[in-house]
């Protein structure tokens, strides 16, 4: 790639960065996209087979291009996200170079607008929009980094229950795919311990609707996200193969052996915090707050959705609440896998302008920094 | 209904296209050699 000399300059080729084409282009400004792999790669490579997505069929939309289905309410495969945004690609006709990756960005060194330097050259911007995405750099806890007589993979590594040796599986972490690939791995066979920490819930359904649905309802879907408080963590909005909530206790019910969070480690042994019942408690505010707001709403609009009284069924406390384990023998509980979904940090080291704060996260309002031209998208967030 | 995860990355791209096209459109280093002075 010559030394190019471009508006604006998309970092990145998912659905943010695609989105941000749709948009410059139906304003007629000139931009290029560079991705260092394939367009979705993350969708392709770092997900599960059985995921599926979260939110219902009819809810998925591009702008300008909606998702086809056949089933509204279904919930489709990760390949098929590939597909639709492949396809959206296409559509749009987005200006994208693929297996492009920026090494690093910088400010230019005379006058306004940037340089990326790339696998392929330098590249010249007057604005930067990042769009690579909140998942960038898998997290592994070091608590069993010198112990071999255990696998162990991170989430977006896993891909299916033959994939690990036979035997108990402990997940770390609690989010969307510990969960999710907890409630697959019970489904297989497998005995599953699960390390649940701090996490937020909400009902997949509730009064006859999709969560999707009230958000939308509500407005909450509008919140921007200046407004949308200090508190990033995402709330755990389906189970596994997508249609229902997630709950613990039920989990737990099913023959998932709930634990608390993993704090140490020495061995084969692992140190577990106490508290796993007001954790699993802490996380149903957010649901019951949910409930509420919903019901609220209802009666204020005057809205005919029936009333759902078994969405406030609380399980009883299962055994392994009540009477948590404090240390937990790796060996003896028969385990030979560890899949660490642990989450993902961000990765911005090579942007070299002053928008980082001390943790490595970009600082910005709206996807507005405080570098002129300088942009983020995609970054989560979630109304409290 | 114009709720949607994969659509509200639009909304915010669109934010953002706002300020493209009204506050950071810089010319280019080239652009701006080219400008007699």
């Amino acid at each position: 790639m010559p030394n190019e000399n471009i508006q604006t300059l998309i970092i990145g080729g998912g659905q943010a960065g695609l989105a941000m084409s749709y948009t410059l282009t139906r304003r007629s400004l000139p931009h290029l996209i560079v991705e260092q792999h394939r367009i979705a790669e993350r969708w392709r490579s770092e997900r599960w087979t059985g995921l599926r997505f979260q939110f219902p069929n009819w809810s998925i939309r591009l702008p300008g291009y909606p998702f086809e289905h056949a089933d509204p309410n279904g919930f489709t495969t990760s390949s098929e996200i590939v597909d639709f945004l492949t396809a959206y690609a296409d559509v749009i006709k987005a200006p994208i170079q693929c297996g492009v990756k920026v090494v690093a960005l910088r400010q230019r060194d005379s006058g306004p607008g940037f340089v990326a330097e790339t696998s392929a050259g330098p590249i010249e911007a007057g604005n930067v929009v990042v769009a690579t995405g909140p998942y960038q750099r898998p997290v592994i806890p070091d608590l069993l980094a010198d112990n071999s007589s255990v696998f162990q993979v991170h989430a977006s590594a896993y891909k299916e229950p033959e994939q690990l040796p036979a035997g108990g599986v402990l997940i770390v972490g609690s989010g969307a795919s510990g969960t999710q690939i907890a409630e697959e791995l019970q489904r297989a066979g497998r005995r599953v311990f699960l390390s649940v920490g701090r996490h937020k819930r909400v009902p997949r359904r509730y009064r006859g609707h999709d969560l999707i649905w009230w958000l939308n309802e509500l407005g909450l879907d509008q919140t921007p996200a200046a407004k949308r408080g200090p508190d990033k963590t995402l709330p755990l909005i389906t189970g596994a193969y997508g249609g229902h909530t997630i709950d613990f206790r039920k989990l737990a019910r099913q023959g998932i052996t709930l634990l608390g969070r993993v704090t140490a480690s020495s061995g084969d042994t692992l140190d577990i915090e106490p508290g796993l019942s007001a954790t699993l408690a802490a996380g149903d505010k957010t649901y019951f707050w949910f409930l509420d707001m919903v019901d609220e709403h209802v009666q204020r609009f005057g809205l005919n959705a029936s009333a759902d009284p078994e969405a406030r069924i609380v399980e009883g406390e299962p055994a392994c609440a009540a009477a948590p384990v404090a240390r937990f023998d790796l060996k003896k509980q028969g385990i030979t896998s560890v899949i660490w979904a642990t989450g993902y940090a961000f990765d911005f080291g090579w942007i070299d302008l002053p928008v980082l704060d001390g943790s490595g996260e970009p600082k910005h309002r709206d996807g507005v920094t405080d570098v002129l031209g300088l942009y983020f998208l995609g970054l989560p967030g979630f109304p409290e | 209904m114009n709720s949607s995860f994969l659509s509200g990355v639009g909304d915010d791209a669109a934010v953002l296209a706002e300020y493209i096209a009204t506050n950071g459109s810089f010319p280019s280093a080239a652009a701006l050699a080219t400008v007699p002075t």
